[in-house]
Parts: structure tokens; C-alpha cells; sequence
């Protein structure tokens, strides 16, 4: 090879390591206050850069050393930090376990050199070993969404990719998905519109069925997976939204009625039981892990909308027998949220069965739309629950839910501005305790987070990237070719 | 056959001809700066508050990722400008110059003999055409670019020298350049395809095979750049061929545009063959059937009620209250939105309790009308609940007309907007989010940096003389909005701040509207407890009216004599059945009462 084929190579890797570096000085007792916060979080070795901005207007450039407790360093400099993925990730896999040291250095506006106090992330030994994340961008409105879409996002680089955007399905209006356990070839996908329906992927191949029947009071809205991959638990829902006046609120959905059916995705016929379609709420059903019962929230019924903060829901648990395709006969209540005046929402049980998080808020099932909606968390084996309070925030947080490998979780929470629901992420330790949580990392996040104007809805771990058969999905849209679910009434 | 030159010396004009056509240039721009800086400035505003054009890297590498996307990206670079209406009507006074001159430049290359004055009354026709298609609201400036950048890249392709390329590089300079093209544009790559088709088809040197196979592969080439990219882009490949970002409604297919680029395509054409058959006084014959053409198209292009709608969209927005009460003094208010926004005008300008009548009504939904999803409609809502002090309303109207724009669009002013209903309910976080986002625009830059100024002030935003006043007229506790029973929460906001003069008015003009007595009897005595002194002339009148149809004698320590005459003088008149005496009480509320109207 000729030598001076390198030339544009060495200019660019000279241009790389050529950022401009501070003089020596002394740090000093403050740590910098950086975009987003991620001072002492604990993340998984196999995540993107955790790439900052400082939050200083008068900052003019950053330059960032970074060292592992176990060895190696890395550098970045720049407006702000952005580090080098390969370096980034060759040095978390080498301090698993450790610390990374950042020590930070800001230049401001008027050419003077602050050194900051290091800070910590620590590298935690539980691998997070998921592609990534999958979630519904959409804006946190009221009635009216834009462009709703349905992405999957790499965990290990800042890749986002879209699996369905309404814009490819002529504006029809996207609902949330839900994968069996991340798996990216077990799924269901709600569409709206004029020749919606729910698409659905078992791992044989997509179907596209209708699951409003007359003998159920709506469209399988909330879903959840039964762990053979053949079931899904879904709360069939008649939703209304209503909207605050006073300072503090903007909008409180709730449910006119909403029942619980069991989706048999070979058969394509509902399974229900009386038990769980009465004139109370049923809603956001969960399979246990082993499958034989499922968790879901029941309230009530209260006269709406005068009685939107009389709306409780407790915990409750009814057995589901796959040999006979049949709910339980009697439901049993875990959490009496009704009697301490307060509603739980979306249990999420994780996959090894030690817990199960779920929300609490005031009243209703939107944890979204209540600021004080929080994450609690019960330790399966002991019953004992607690408010996730090294996680929660003043705001929203909500929609959780569980790697398939263990040991992580994520939620949305609208801490940054009370509006838009961002992706956290949080390492469980065995004893139920969370580590502080860390907002989903962007190659700039100040760009990224002010430009956003959209919420992460629904989001939930993926093992492997998505890939739909968008043709198909088209001429089944399109076609209106749907197939209509039949109903097994189980007593 | 006349011979091409190439230097055009047959078509160099006379001194005097030369005259003409400056003058004609000059009078072109003149009227063009003149239509869209005063009569149709609106349309400007219109347009602009349809996007968020940010200054970030991101916002241009997102549509630069996709055909079309650097129309869009200048269109929608150009059309920030629109906020100030006199540079806003310079951009599109130079846009559609520049499309006069190379639609001339094309006609010039297909036909460099025709004399110079036929040349430009031809170029003048696509033109027209492009100025009747701006006449429809939902176009965007991005089609506008789009052409331009096709027909720019045409002319230069046209301009190089081809002649000693082989006829493999012919064929790749033409893929090439599609794809350049079709990556810049989307679908205006057509007209460059037919362009350079057609200037080789002109040419007599090259074979009619060569021609055959040249049209059949730049046609298949540009069908192919489509298909590849179907397959990555989310959107449906009609989506594609209508041309995405050239209409606010990306699933409607505007036959105005492919009638303009059928005439840019053309008009080129029709030249060559003018020249070829030399024939007198062209240019008049056809200036004259231009000036028929835009007498009979204008209309049809300019509708008046859309244009309506969007003149009190724009008065709306700029809050001139008084404009809209001229504009309805023009010409009655028939409409939802420029019934709604007249009333708004009435009552902030104290006007509402006196003259609600003198204007056509249509029941309470003409004080607030109900929740539509379309952008005009929520805004003009949301600004009659931001006036009011419903400010939770007006951020949830405002942000529902933003989602509602149908290209997915943002919108500088919702955002603008919903800034300022995050600072005034103390959502200083939120407020930051949108202002940071402002702080990334030309046109809004240094309010949003004021603001953030004024959020990091201490008592900043309760001492801003409209973000203070309006914060304290917002209800405190937990209240559900009923669409049904806003007579109550106006009320309310009456309650909580009786210096609160529109939610007063609004307050006692809702019962009138309904035509419910009763309980315009109980609002004027919650008003007058607070305000003992409050007398308005429709109170006047419901009152005489009143005591009239009750039998009993009209009050004279509220009713003056004159409201007591007005009132006698109608129901003369009502009694009498006569349309002729009836008509000239029709603006009032006596015969809104009775007439059911």
C-alpha cells in the first residue's frame, strides 16, 4: 500500500486525539453539573457512551479523561462529551465491576480553565446482554398525535431504527407493543383506523386479527405475554380522557368499562370468564413467570367523570389453567390499595418470579398522567413492599419493565420537565434495592432531549432487532384482510 | 428550418422593445412584492406557523437522510422568513423571479432564435401557473425549491458541453445526475428527466434510437430511484410520486402541481416549435391570454372564504383586535372560526356586552367553540381561552392544533405559545424545554432567551404584566373541563378575578346566547354583586325585554329611555310580521331571542 493512502487517515486520527487540553491545575471540591445526571449511576458494561453536555451556559468546551479503576483511559473534548464508542466500550469491559473516574475540565466563554471534582459511574457485573430497547415515540398529548412510531433503539451505539411508522401505513395510529420476554419474533401491535386490527407475530408468521367481538366490551388494548408464546393476556378497554383546569393537572384518562381476555394466538379465539368481565375495571393484566396465574388491577366502578379521584385500584391475582384454557374461580386480592386511598397500576413481575414492580398513584390507571404516580416494588417471596424511592422522582414514573436476562429494568419518567416521558434504566440488587436510575443515552443529549417532542411510550427490553415485513404489513393494512376472533366463555 | 444560433442575435431585441420588457420585469416584481406584502401578507403568517425550522445540526442531517429532504429543508429555510411579512414577501418575490428567469434560460436554450419578447411571454406562463398554485394555502414553499433546484440542475446539465462525451458517459452523467437529483427534490426529478430527454430529442445529430434508448433508460433510472428508496423511507410508495413535503397533506395529490411542471416541462417545447414557424405578434397574443387566464383562474385559485379564514387567523395571531372588528364591519362573520374570533375582538376591546348583535351569531359555540381537530380552529380557541385565563385549556388547544397539522409538521407558533402557558403555570422546566427549543430558531431566538431570562428571575413571570395578571386569574383547585358547562367555569374565572373583563362579558353573553332568560338573571346578579355599577347595554335590553314579556313595566333606573324606544320600535315591528319593518332589527337581541334564528 502506498504511503500516502494513510495521509487522510493519520490527518483524521491526529484530528481526533488534537483536542485542545487544559493546563494543569488543582480540581476543585465541586463536581460539574452535567446533562444528563449521571454522577454515580450504575451502568452495564455493554451500554452506548454515556456522553454529557455541561450544564453551564457559559461553558465553551469540555475536555473529559476517563479512568477505570481496573485499568485503561480514554479522553473526549469537544463543545461537549462524546466519546469514542470503541474505546468507551473496550474500557467498561475491562472495569466490570469498578469505577470509571471522570475527571472533568470546562473552559468558558472567557478562554478561563475550571477543573472539576472527579465523579464516578460504576460498571456493574450484571450484563445487560438485550439488543435493545423498543418503544412508541408519540407526542404526550391529549386527543390529537402526529407521527406516532414504533423504534427499537441498540443499547450498545445510539442506533434507532423504526419498526413501524403510521406514515408507512398512510396515517393510521399506532398503539403500543408488546414482545413475549424481548423476544423480536413474538409480538402484537394494535393499529387504529380505518382497517385496524391488532397485527401479531407468535414466531409462526404475522396475523392480523380484529378482537372486537360483540361479546367483549372493546379492542385488546393492554397486553401481556404468556411465557409459551402462545397466550396473551389483554384488558380490553373503552377509554375516555378528560382535562384538568387547575394548575397542577392536564388530563385524566379512564376507563368507561374494560375487561380481562386471554388472547389464544394458534386458535385466534378470546378465552373470558364472568369473573373477570363484570361492570368493574379490569385492566393491565400480567402472567405470573410460570404462567399458571395472571396479576392485573381492579377497581370499582364509580360514577364518571365526577368520581375520576374515587377510581381505586387494587392488586389482584386469578389463576389461568393453559391445559383447559380457563380462568380461575376466585380472585385474589394482593394489594388493598383502595384502603390506604390509593390505585395500583401495570404489575410487572420479573422473569426469575423474586419480584414484582408496579405503580402507585393517588387514584386512576394512568400513571403517565399523574405526577405522583411511582414505581413500587414486592418482593415475591416475602410479600413485603416498598416505594421505589432511590428511583422515583416528583414526577411520573411509570411504565417499568424487566430485562429478560435479569438484574435490570427501565421505566418512563418526565422528571426533566413534567411533560415528556424519557427512558430510564436501574440495576436491581438482590435485596430489592435499586441503583440511581440513568436517562437513555444520545450522542449530543442537550440536542437530543430539547429537540425531542415526543414521549418513550411503552417501552420494554428487545433480545434482537425487529424486522417486519413491511410489504406484508401494507397489503394487510391496506387489504383490510383481518381475521376476526371467535370467544370461549370459561366458568 | 431557421438556423439555431447560438448567441441569440436574432432575438436581440429593439431599444425599444428592450424598454418593454424592463419595464414589464420591473412592473412583475412590483405587483409580486405588492400581492404578497399587503393584500395576501396573511397567507405568509400562514404558512409559517406551520413548522419549526431549527438552526441544529440534527434537524438537517433527519431530512437530509431523505429524498427531497434539502427542498424541504430550504423551503422551509426561506419560509421562516414569512414571520416578517415585508422580507417574507421579498423571499417569494425573488423565488418566483428566479423561476421566471430559468424557465427563460430553458426557453432560451431550446429555442435560441425565438425572438426575445415571445421568450419571455412564454416563460411568463409557468408563472402564472405557479402563482395561481400558490393561491392554495397547503403548498409549500418546499415545492417551489424543489423546481427550482430541478430545473437549475437541468439548465446547468443542458449547458455543459455534451457533445464529447461518449455515449457512456451521456447515460452516466444521467444517472448520476437523477439521483442527485431525485435526492435534492423527490419528485420534481421529473421535470429535469423530461428536460434533458427532451433537449436530446431536439438534437439532430443523435439517432432516433439513441433518443429511444436515452428516454426509456432516464425514465426507468428515475423509477428505479424511486422503488430503492421505498424500501427504506415510511412512507407508501404513492406518497413518493405525489411528492412528500410539497403539501401540508402528504396523501393528497394536487393536480395544480403537475400542472405546473407539465408547463415547465413544456413551455420549452412550444418554443422550440415557435421558432420553427415564425409566426407575427406571438408575445401580445399571448400576454393578452395570460391577463384572460388569471382573470378567470384568480378567483378559483384565491378563494375568498379561505382567504377570509386565514386574514382572522393572522389577526388572531397578532392579536389586533381591532383589525378583526374592521375586517368584520367589512363583511359580516359567518363562519365558526371568524364568528369566534369577533366576539374575542368584541371583548377584548369592552365591546362584547354592548355590540354582540350587531354581528351574526350562532349560538354559545361562537363564544367557544368546540374542540376540532385542525390546526386554525384549535389555535383560535386556544387563544380565546389564553385570553380568558384558561390557560390549561389553552396549552391543551394549542398543543392539539400543532399535532393536528397533517405533514407532522411542529409548530413556532404552538410552541411559542405553549412556552408561555408553561411559564404562567409555573412549569418553569417545561417552559425551558420549549424556549431552549426556540433559542434553536432565527425569528424567535431573542424572545426565547428574554424569557429564559425572565423564568430565572426571581418573581420574573408574577411581575410580567400579562404573565402575572393571567396566572392569577387560573382557578386553583382540581376542576374538571365539561364542555357543556362552561358558562360555570366562566364563572369561576369571574369569581377568582372580578377585573377579569372578558371572562365578565363572556360570562353574561352565554346565557343570552342560549336564549335562557333565567339564568342570565342569576350571572347579572353574581356579577353586579362584585360590580354593583356593571350596566351594559345588552343587560339594558334582556332586562327591558324581560319586563316586557312579563307584563310589567320596563325599570327605568337600569333601562334608559333610548333601549326602552329600541325595544318598543322592534316589537312593533315583530307584531307587525312584516319582513320589511322586521329587517332592520335583524342585529339585534331582541329578534335573536324571538327569531330562533
Amino acid at each position: 500500500m502506498k504511503s500516502y493512502l494513510l495521509y487522510p487517515f493519520i490527518c483524521l486520527a491526529l484530528a481526533a486525539c488534537g483536542g485542545e487540553k487544559p493546563p494543569y491545575m488543582a480540581p476543585s471540591t465541586v463536581q460539574p453539573k452535567i446533562f444528563p445526571d449521571y454522577i454515580n449511576v450504575t451502568i452495564p458494561a455493554q451500554i452506548a457512551p454515556m456522553n454529557f453536555n455541561i450544564d453551564d451556559k457559559n461553558a465553551d468546551y469540555v475536555y473529559v479523561k476517563v479512568t477505570g479503576d481496573r485499568g485503561g483511559e480514554m479522553e473526549a473534548s469537544g463543545e461537549w462529551a462524546d466519546f469514542d464508542e470503541k474505546q468507551w466500550h473496550e474500557l467498561t469491559a475491562r472495569n466490570v465491576g469498578a469505577d470509571l473516574i471522570f475527571d472533568v475540565s470546562v473552559k468558558d466563554k472567557q478562554g478561563k480553565w475550571h477543573r472539576y471534582a472527579p465523579f464516578v459511574m460504576h460498571v456493574s457485573d450484571k450484563p445487560l446482554t438485550d439488543y435493545g430497547v423498543v418503544y412508541r415515540k408519540i407526542a404526550p398529548g391529549y386527543q390529537t398525535f402526529s407521527k406516532t412510531g414504533i423504534y427499537q433503539r441498540a443499547l450498545a451505539s445510539f442506533e434507532e431504527t423504526p419498526v413501524l411508522e403510521e406514515t408507512a401505513i398512510e396515517g393510521k395510529c399506532l398503539n403500543c407493543h408488546y414482545s413475549n420476554r424481548g423476544r423480536a419474533d413474538q409480538f402484537s401491535i394494535h393499529i387504529r383506523g380505518k382497517n385496524g386490527g391488532t397485527l401479531l407475530n407468535n414466531g409462526q408468521g404475522l396475523a392480523y386479527l380484529n378482537t372486537k367481538t360483540p361479546e367483549t366490551c372493546g379492542n385488546a388494548t393492554y397486553g401481556y405475554w404468556h411465557p409459551d408464546g402462545r397466550y396473551i393476556a389483554f384488558s380490553a378497554n373503552k377509554i375516555v380522557q378528560n382535562f384538568y383546569l387547575d394548575k397542577q393537572h392536564n388530563i385524566e384518562p379512564w376507563d368507561v368499562v374494560s375487561d380481562l381476555i386471554v388472547l389464544d394466538t394458534e386458535t385466534d379465539r378470546l378465552i373470558t370468564s364472568p369473573l373477570v368481565a363484570t361492570p368493574n375495571c379490569e385492566t393491565t393484566p400480567a402472567f405470573s413467570p410460570d404462567g399458571k396465574k395472571i396479576y392485573f388491577c381492579l377497581a370499582d366502578s364509580v360514577a364518571m367523570p365526577g368520581g375520576y379521584d374515587r377510581l381505586k385500584y387494587n392488586l389482584c391475582t386469578i389463576d389461568f389453567d393453559v391445559d383447559s384454557e380457563a380462568f380461575g374461580s376466585r380472585i385474589d386480592t394482593l394489594i388493598n390499595a383502595k384502603a390506604i386511598e390509593k390505585s395500583v397500576s401495570l404489575p410487572r413481575p420479573s422473569y426469575d418470579g423474586r419480584f414484582l414492580m408496579y405503580n402507585l398513584t393517588n387514584h386512576g390507571t394512568s400513571p403517565i398522567h399523574h405526577a405522583d404516580a411511582d414505581l413500587w416494588i414486592m418482593d415475591l417471596s416475602t410479600g413485603q413492599t416498598r416505594s421505589l424511592i432511590e428511583v422515583n422522582s416528583d414526577f411520573s414514573d411509570a411504565y417499568h419493565n424487566w430485562s429478560p436476562g435479569g438484574g435490570w429494568f427501565l421505566f418512563n419518567s418526565k422528571r426533566l420537565d413534567g411533560m415528556y416521558g424519557n427512558l430510564y434504566f436501574s440495576c436491581i440488587r438482590p435485596d430489592g434495592t435499586a441503583t440511581k436510575p440513568f436517562l437513555l443515552p444520545q450522542r449530543n443529549p442537550r440536542e437530543y432531549y430539547d429537540e425531542a417532542l415526543h414521549s418513550f411510550n411503552a417501552p420494554d427490553f428487545i433480545a434482537e432487532k425487529i424486522i417486519l415485513d413491511m410489504p406484508r404489513v401494507r397489503s394487510m393494512v391496506k387489504s383490510g384482510d383481518i381475521v376476526d376472533v371467535s370467544v370461549k366463555k370459561s366458568y | 428550418m431557421p438556423k439555431e444560433k447560438q448567441n441569440g442575435d436574432a432575438s436581440k431585441p429593439s431599444l425599444s422593445l428592450k424598454y418593454i420588457l424592463t419595464f414589464l420585469s420591473l412592473a412583475i416584481t412590483v405587483l409580486v412584492y405588492y400581492f404578497w406584502a399587503f393584500p395576501y401578507r396573511a397567507a405568509l403568517s400562514y404558512r409559517e406557523q406551520f413548522q419549526l425550522f431549527l438552526t441544529t445540526g440534527s434537524y438537517f442531517t433527519d431530512l437530509a437522510s431523505r429524498p427531497g429532504g434539502i427542498a424541504i429543508y430550504i423551503g422551509e429555510f426561506l419560509t421562516q422568513f414569512f414571520n416578517n411579512f415585508w422580507i417574507g414577501a421579498a423571499v417569494m418575490t425573488g423565488l418566483m423571479l428566479l423561476f421566471i428567469w430559468f424557465c427563460y434560460l430553458l426557453i432560451n436554450k431550446f429555442a435560441p432564435v425565438l425572438p426575445r419578447f415571445s421568450k419571455f411571454t412564454l416563460s411568463l406562463i409557468p408563472f402564472i401557473s405557479v402563482w395561481l398554485l400558490y393561491g392554495n394555502p397547503d403548498v409549500t414553499l418546499c415545492f417551489l425549491t424543489a423546481l427550482l433546484i430541478a430545473i437549475t440542475v437541468a439548465y446547468v446539465s443542458l449547458s455543459s458541453n455534451s457533445d464529447k462525451l461518449t455515449v457512456a458517459e451521456r447515460y452516466l452523467k444521467m444517472a448520476a445526475l437523477t439521483t442527485l437529483v431525485y435526492w435534492l427534490t423527490g419528485h420534481a426529478t421529473i421535470v429535469f428527466t423530461l428536460l434533458i430527454i427532451g433537449y436530446l430529442c431536439k438534437s439532430h445529430n443523435i439517432s432516433i434510437v439513441h433518443k429511444f434508448f436515452f428516454a426509456l433508460l432516464s425514465l426507468v433510472w428515475l423509477a428505479a430511484n424511486i422503488c430503492i428508496w421505498s424500501y427504506t423511507l415510511p412512507y407508501p410508495l404513492s406518497y413518493q410520486l405525489i411528492g412528500i413535503g410539497y403539501l401540508m397533506t402528504p396523501d393528497t395529490l394536487c393536480v395544480v402541481i403537475i400542472v405546473v411542471e407539465l408547463l415547465t416541462v413544456f413551455i420549452p417545447y412550444i418554443a422550440t416549435l415557435l421558432s420553427q414557424r415564425p409566426l407575427k405578434a406571438v408575445a401580445p397574443t399571448l400576454l393578452v391570454i395570460e391577463l384572460i387566464a388569471i382573470v378567470i383562474l384568480f378567483p378559483k385559485a384565491y378563494d375568498k372564504t379561505t382567504y377570509r379564514l386565514i386574514d382572522y387567523d393572522y389577526l388572531v395571531r397578532a392579536n389586533n383586535w381591532n383589525g378583526i372588528i374592521k375586517a368584520s364591519d367589512k363583511h359580516t362573520p359567518d363562519l365558526p372560526l371568524t364568528v369566534s374570533t369577533t366576539n374575542l375582538a368584541l371583548g377584548m376591546t369592552d365591546q362584547l356586552d354592548s355590540r354582540t348583535f350587531d354581528y351574526y351569531q350562532n349560538g354559545v359555540e361562537g363564544l367557544l367553540p368546540p374542540f376540532a381537530k385542525e390546526p386554525l380552529s384549535s389555535w383560535t380557541t386556544g387563544e380565546i381561552f389564553f385570553q380568558l385565563g384558561m390557560i390549561n385549556s389553552a396549552q391543551r388547544f394549542y398543543f392539539e392544533g400543532m399535532e393536528a397539522i397533517p405533514n407532522y409538521n411542529k409548530s413556532s407558533r404552538a410552541i411559542k405559545r405553549m412556552a408561555e402557558t408553561a411559564m404562567i403555570r409555573g412549569e418553569y422546566a417545561l417552559a425551558e424545554k420549549y424556549l431552549h427549543l426556540l433559542e434553536n430558531t432565527l425569528f424567535y431566538k431573542k424572545w426565547a432567551q428574554r424569557n429564559l431570562e425572565l423564568i430565572k428571575t426571581a418573581n420574573g413571570v408574577e411581575s410580567h404584566p400579562l404573565y402575572g395578571s393571567l396566572r392569577n386569574r387560573m382557578v386553583d383547585e382540581d376542576y374538571l373541563f365539561s364542555e357543556g358547562e362552561l358558562d360555570k367555569t366562566l364563572g369561576q374565572l369571574f369569581l377568582k378575578d372580578p377585573g377579569n373583563n372578558l371572562a365578565k362579558q363572556y360570562l353574561i353573553v352565554y346565557p343570552l346566547l342560549q336564549r335562557n332568560l333565567n339564568k342570565f338573571g342569576q350571572y347579572m346578579g353574581v356579577v353586579t354583586e362584585s360590580l354593583p355599577q356593571y350596566n351594559p347595554l345588552l343587560a339594558q335590553q334582556a332586562v327591558a325585554f324581560i319586563s316586557m314579556k312579563n307584563g310589567q313595566p320596563v325599570p327605568t333606573n337600569i333601562v334608559p329611555p333610548m333601549v326602552e324606544q329600541s325595544l318598543r320600535s322592534f316589537a312593533q315591528a315583530w307584531t307587525s310580521k312584516n319582513p320589511e319593518l322586521i329587517a332592520p332589527h335583524r342585529r339585534t337581541l331582541y329578534y335573536y331571542l324571538l327569531s330562533n334564528e
